[in-house]
């Protein structure tokens, strides 16, 4: 199986369930508070409709506020090309060194904050204020995170760093504490609880919504299934640290019988992953946007402490 | 699967220390207690390893024990106090969540620079083992530095007897089952006195924090 052929599997395949993913989140959500919830396909649904609808854009933006939508999703499509998401040691997984995924990360939400600073209304000024706050404190716990799994495998890509998969945990055990600072910054850098609120648009607590409130059709879609996709990259990659990897395609081994277990692997990983979240964002609450900073230094502690274990162990 | 738990070896290692570390930066009773809970039954899937791994009969009977005593007994024991005793949930600390925290991992940091000038490292059964009982035990003691409420104190020590519990299984691996009986029955002694203890404090002085204690009143 040739590596260029994989990227374009891993492509497909997790831009086709991104939207799934954020559907089944909710769904999971909605049973766990003892409502009905929509199907878990709603989203391509909504996709479809936004697509379709009118924009409505403010007279006063400027170039800025048209590009944010194409740049956003870029960065959602790169990671999903570069990193091993369904696939270790595709094409383009060179370009996944840690420092290029964070600066990638970094710049989809620097972007999307221009979008949110660009329409000029007070809820996207707000949002956007909160965002950077909240941006620059989640960096260094990144990479503090990467910089463990770096050093405990001798890699700088994120690629090298999930070759090992879960077995890296029995080798060096102290990365739990990087991966739990990895969920702690997943859950940041993704607008969920406790830092966000993703299905409220009260203008006392939301931080994504606020920015990307002046958007509408095809442009609010885009900016949608980029945070999708981001969602989803976030949930496979922290599945592929914790299990092994037998549930990734490898280009040098390649069997009609392991495509069944990655493809159900892939799935079963976004299912439970979802049903985590749901499950999360169930049982605690939103923390209060001054509080960030303490779960933030929480974060980057954390990381810390496992990059220093993974030095000195 | 028996020979699956001795491969985990090292992961029941570091939950030992993370739930210890962990403790840092939790004011709510109940966690608290989960932690230390969680610490005690990886120090007993810990001790276990270390049985299947030696082949050692000896040590069987106090992984069980561990598993019971620190892992069930205890937490049970503090929690129902806790909740006779009325005392808030929240506990108090002189520093918050995220500093206190940070002198944990520094403490960490201490520690492991400490550990390669220890006289006694290089015959250690296990390294890794012996660092982390010494950081356990180091965090124990942090955690009653650093928080004001007698319940948190007391889970200090508990982490404290946790790291030394380890430290001898590091050491000497193998004690009397006749000295770990009488271990186990200080611990409990000492956590019904330290229990019963809290519970003056709070009926006398309707508050958990030391600090009031440090006043002389009539």
């Amino acid at each position: 199986m040739s590596p260029l052929l994989l990227t374009v599997i891993q492509a497909v395949l997790v831009l086709g369930l991104a939207p799934l993913t954020v559907g089944l989140v909710r769904w999971f959500k909605a049973r766990l508070q003892g409502r009905q919830g929509a199907v878990p396909w709603l989203p391509y649904v909504a996709l479809a409709t936004m697509l379709r609808r009118e924009m409505v854009i403010s007279e006063s933006t400027s170039w800025v506020f048209r590009l944010v939508p194409f740049v956003v999703c870029a960065t959602g499509v790169f990671l999903v090309l570069i990193l091993p998401l369904v696939s270790t040691g595709s094409a383009l997984s060179a370009y996944s060194h840690f420092m290029l995924v964070a600066g990638v990360l970094a710049l989809g939400s620097v972007f999307l904050v221009l979008g949110g600073l660009d329409s000029a209304s007070a809820f996207g000024g707000m949002g956007s204020s909160r965002e950077m706050t909240i941006a620059s404190l989640v960096e260094p716990a990144v990479f503090a995170v990467f910089a463990a799994f770096a050093v405990a495998s001798g890699h700088a890509t994120i690629d090298g760093m999930v070759q090992t998969g879960g077995a890296a945990l029995l080798v060096t055990p102290a990365l739990l504490f990087s991966l739990i600072a990895l969920v702690l910054i997943a859950l940041a850098e993704n607008a969920r609880y406790p830092v966000d609120n993703p299905a409220t648009h009260l203008e006392l607590t939301m931080v994504h919504e606020a920015m990307v409130l002046e958007y509408s059709g095809p442009y609010l879609a885009m900016v949608e299934y980029a945070s999708a996709l981001r969602l989803t990259v976030f949930l496979l990659l922290l599945a592929n640290f914790t299990v092994p990897t037998s549930f990734l395609f490898h280009p040098s081994a390649w069997q009609t019988g392991a495509t069944a277990a990655v493809l159900v692997g892939t799935f079963l990983k976004l299912l439970l992953g979802s049903f985590l979240l749901a499950l999360l964002e169930t049982s605690i609450v939103k923390m209060r946007f001054y509080r960030m900073q303490e779960y933030l230094s929480l974060a980057f502690v954390i990381a810390l402490a496992g990059l220093l274990l993974t030095l000195f162990l | 699967m028996i020979a699956t738990l001795a491969v985990l070896e090292p992961l029941f290692a570091v939950v030992f220390l993370f739930a210890s570390v962990l403790a840092m930066p939790t004011f709510r009773v109940k966690s608290l207690l989960r932690l230390y809970a969680c610490s005690s039954i990886a120090l007993a899937l810990l001790i276990f390893s270390f049985a299947v791994r030696d082949a050692s009969g000896h040590l069987y009977p106090l992984a069980l024990g561990t598993l019971f005593v620190k892992g069930l007994v205890i937490p049970a024991l503090l929690t129902n106090a806790i909740r006779r005793s009325g005392a808030s949930e929240r506990l108090q600390s002189s520093l918050r969540a995220a500093p206190s925290l940070f002198v944990t991992v520094a403490a960490l940091l201490v520690t492991a620079l400490l550990i390669q000038h220890l006289p006694f490292a290089a015959s250690a059964a296990s390294a890794h083992v012996l660092y982390l009982s010494i950081a356990v035990a180091f965090a124990g003691i942090l955690m009653m530095v650093l928080r004001r409420d007698v319940f948190s104190q007391m889970v200090g020590f508990l982490f404290i007897e946790n790291g030394i519990a380890a430290f001898s299984l590091a050491t000497i691996v193998v004690i009397p089952v006749a000295i770990e009986v009488g271990i186990f029955s200080i611990v409990l002694l000492a956590v019904s006195m330290m229990a019963l203890l809290s519970h003056k404090v709070q009926e006398l002085y309707g508050t958990s924090d030391t600090a009031s204690l440090r006043e002389l009143t009539d």
